[in-house]
């Protein structure tokens, strides 16, 4: 990148909210040589934070994000209760759990039946005009309907537990705030075999487009790396509370059951001179070596087993695509997070069962006692980080977030190198290929202030440079 | 407020939806206005909270006669009235919300309702950090609520 590259992609102006740009850098014989995914979005909590008191942080950090706010309050509330040095109750663990359990259904129901379903039922070369949820309402209007009601679900449960849908309240150090009635458990319990049903039709749906686009589907984006999840102490998947797992890229285990805590000592990032989203790497083997990926399909390939009946049979299904060794085709993400879906609404079912779930003993107290704390969870896109650290009387001096799509940055921009490569030739560039680089950021469903969640058409810009940065087009959406 | 009053015997099935963020200073005023009339539990009308109109309150939306959204806009003066008719497929939405006439659209679509749907669009003028309204918006509400309860009469 020499300096005009850099005036021109970090223009103050290209600072708005949801906006992905993307320069594609093609050789002589116009074939696309390199690429790099750029966020030009900054946030600044980091920054802000400091000077609050420790205890806020729970409250404030919720704010980062509209689509995961309980995993930002699961992942604060527990670095302050290391620093407390306190627990939360049984029951106050309970109703964090399945409260993350919601925002993961909520989440995950509108990455596979609002943004990508009209891709898998439409076509990626049909008319983008009707490739949308209005063209979806119109064609599959019980699917819609049903997509709906399972991110409805997902909201429920946190708005019957906190009175909120998003942005919730509640989670607190040491528990929750606010208990669950009978009367809302029950309603909840009520949804359950409807969500469970609407999830296996959306798993029907993608191993039908698995099975009818066999080639498409396994070289989309299909490379390499290492994986990071959370995973409980038998190495099944663990959303909510567990320790982490690093696999190789051929599936071997390189460091498990490490205390969050410690990340530090396994991820360090490095800022590139394109984008304000970092790269994170895995410190041990370097940034020039491997990267890693985290969310649904990281999650699957680290996790030795499911911990509820159905997902487990599908999580089988899902381990042989390709045996002995991890699912590296990117767009395999649908597939894992569909089943993180089944094996959320299962795993909701077991605890609103547990007689504890509306048991008034939501909370423990405490006082700090140490001036530094972690906490992580497993987010619908990815592990998540926040390291606090005070000073004697709470006030925060240092505020690390590692947020998943951070972590995934570097995969993204390979995935966007990897589809270009295949459909992109020559500074033209047609609909039914910009639609696929953009699908390829979305399988990650990476949240830059929910760029890509716009509703059939995420704001892009693409730009074509050749090898000396010269710009030969630009094509822009949005 | 007259107007209520009269209101609560003639109303069927009206839904009020108060859309924005009270974190944001003037983006509150539609659900402090809402939250007003849910105050004086009106017969037949039902009021939501909502940050932003999303697609969850579809669903509900396609139970009642009418339904009012009330939102602050930074365009116009005081309040705008206005009937929601259907956008065209490529107008654009996002996830997060949708705009009335997308609303408008997906109900028809999905339920087969065409919806009687109004919109009434308060002008802000603070949209920064803060939980109060502006003065400007403040001196409003009380009318903004005497037009509304005589908007839902009328209607």
């Amino acid at each position: 990148m020499d300096k005009q590259d850099k005036t021109i992609l970090i223009s103050p102006v290209t600072r708005i909210e949801g906006h992905a740009k993307i320069t594609l850098i093609l050789d002589d014989a116009g074939k696309v040589k390199d690429a790099q995914f750029h966020v030009n979005e900054f946030r600044g909590f980091e920054k802000f934070c400091e000077g609050r008191l420790f205890t806020e942080m729970p409250t404030i950090t919720p704010r980062i994000c509209g689509i995961c706010p309980v995993s930002h309050s699961v992942s604060s509330a527990k670095a302050c209760e290391m620093m407390m040095g306190i627990t939360p109750t049984y029951t106050g663990n309970l109703l964090r759990r399945l409260i993350h359990i919601g925002q993961t259904v909520s989440s995950h129901a509108l990455s596979f039946f609002h943004l990508s379903s009209p891709d898998f039922l439409f076509g990626w070369d049909s008319d983008p005009k009707s490739r949308n949820i209005i063209g979806v309402a119109e064609k599959f209007p019980d699917l819609a309907k049903r997509g709906i009601r399972l991110r409805k679900f997902g909201q429920e449960i946190s708005e019957r537990i906190t009175g909120k849908k998003i942005h919730i309240m509640g989670i607190v150090p040491g528990g929750m705030s606010y208990p669950m009635t009978v009367e809302n458990r029950k309603a909840l319990l009520a949804w359950i075999p409807e969500a469970i049903e609407t999830t296996k039709i959306g798993i029907d749906l993608i191993k039908k487009y698995h099975d009818e686009h066999k080639h498409e589907v396994e070289t989309f984006a299909n490379f390499e790396s290492m994986y990071l999840g959370t995973v409980g102490p038998g190495g099944e998947l663990e959303l909510y509370d567990g320790k982490l797992r690093f696999i190789n890229s051929d599936g071997s285990i390189v460091d498990d059951q490490i205390d969050p805590k410690n990340y530090l000592d396994y991820i360090a990032e490095r800022s590139i001179n394109w984008s304000y989203l970092k790269y994170p790497y895995y410190k041990k083997f370097g940034y020039e070596k491997v990267f890693y990926r985290v969310g649904p399909l990281a999650r699957l390939n680290v996790a030795t087993k499911m911990k509820t009946p159905q997902a487990q049979k599908e999580f089988l299904n899902f381990k042989a695509i390709s045996p002995g060794k991890p699912v590296h085709g990117t767009f395999y993400y649908h597939y894992a997070r569909l089943i993180e879906m089944l094996s959320c609404v299962e795993e909701a079912e077991v605890i609103l069962q547990d007689e504890k779930v509306t048991s008034l003993n939501t909370q423990t107290f405490g006082n700090q006692n140490q001036t530094e704390g972690v906490g992580s969870s497993e987010a619908p896109r990815g592990t998540l980080f926040h390291h606090y650290i005070t000073d004697e009387g709470g006030k925060l001096t240092k505020v690390n977030l590692l947020i998943a799509t951070g972590q995934n940055n570097p995969a993204m921009n390979r995935s966007v190198l990897e589809v270009a490569k295949q459909y992109v030739n020559g500074k033209d560039i047609k609909e039914g290929a910009l639609n696929r680089v953009e699908a390829a950021i979305r399988c990650y469903d990476p949240c830059l202030s929910c760029s890509t969640h716009a509703i059939g058409a995420m704001p892009l810009l693409i730009e074509m440079r050749n090898m000396n940065g010269v710009l030969l087009n630009v094509i822009q959406r949005g | 407020m007259a107007f209520c009053s009269m209101l609560s015997k003639e109303a069927d099935k009206f839904l009020v939806i108060g859309i924005g963020n009270p974190l944001r200073a003037d983006d509150g005023v539609g659900p402090y206005i809402a939250n007003a009339i849910k105050n004086k539990q009106i017969p037949g009308v039902n009021v939501v909270l909502s940050h932003q109109l999303d697609i969850e309150l579809l669903e509900e939306a396609g139970k009642y006669a009418k339904i009012l959204l009330i939102d602050a806009s930074f365009l116009g003066e005081g309040l705008v009235f206005r009937k929601v008719q259907a956008a065209s497929t490529e107008q654009g939405s996002s996830s997060h919300h949708l705009t009335p006439e997308f609303f408008w659209t997906l109900a028809q679509k999905l339920y087969h309702k065409e919806l009687s749907l109004y919109v009434c669009a308060v002008r802000g003028r603070n949209f920064e950090m803060g939980e109060k309204l502006s003065p400007e918006v403040k001196l409003l509400v009380p009318k903004a609520l005497d037009e509304i309860c005589a908007f839902l009469r009328e209607k």
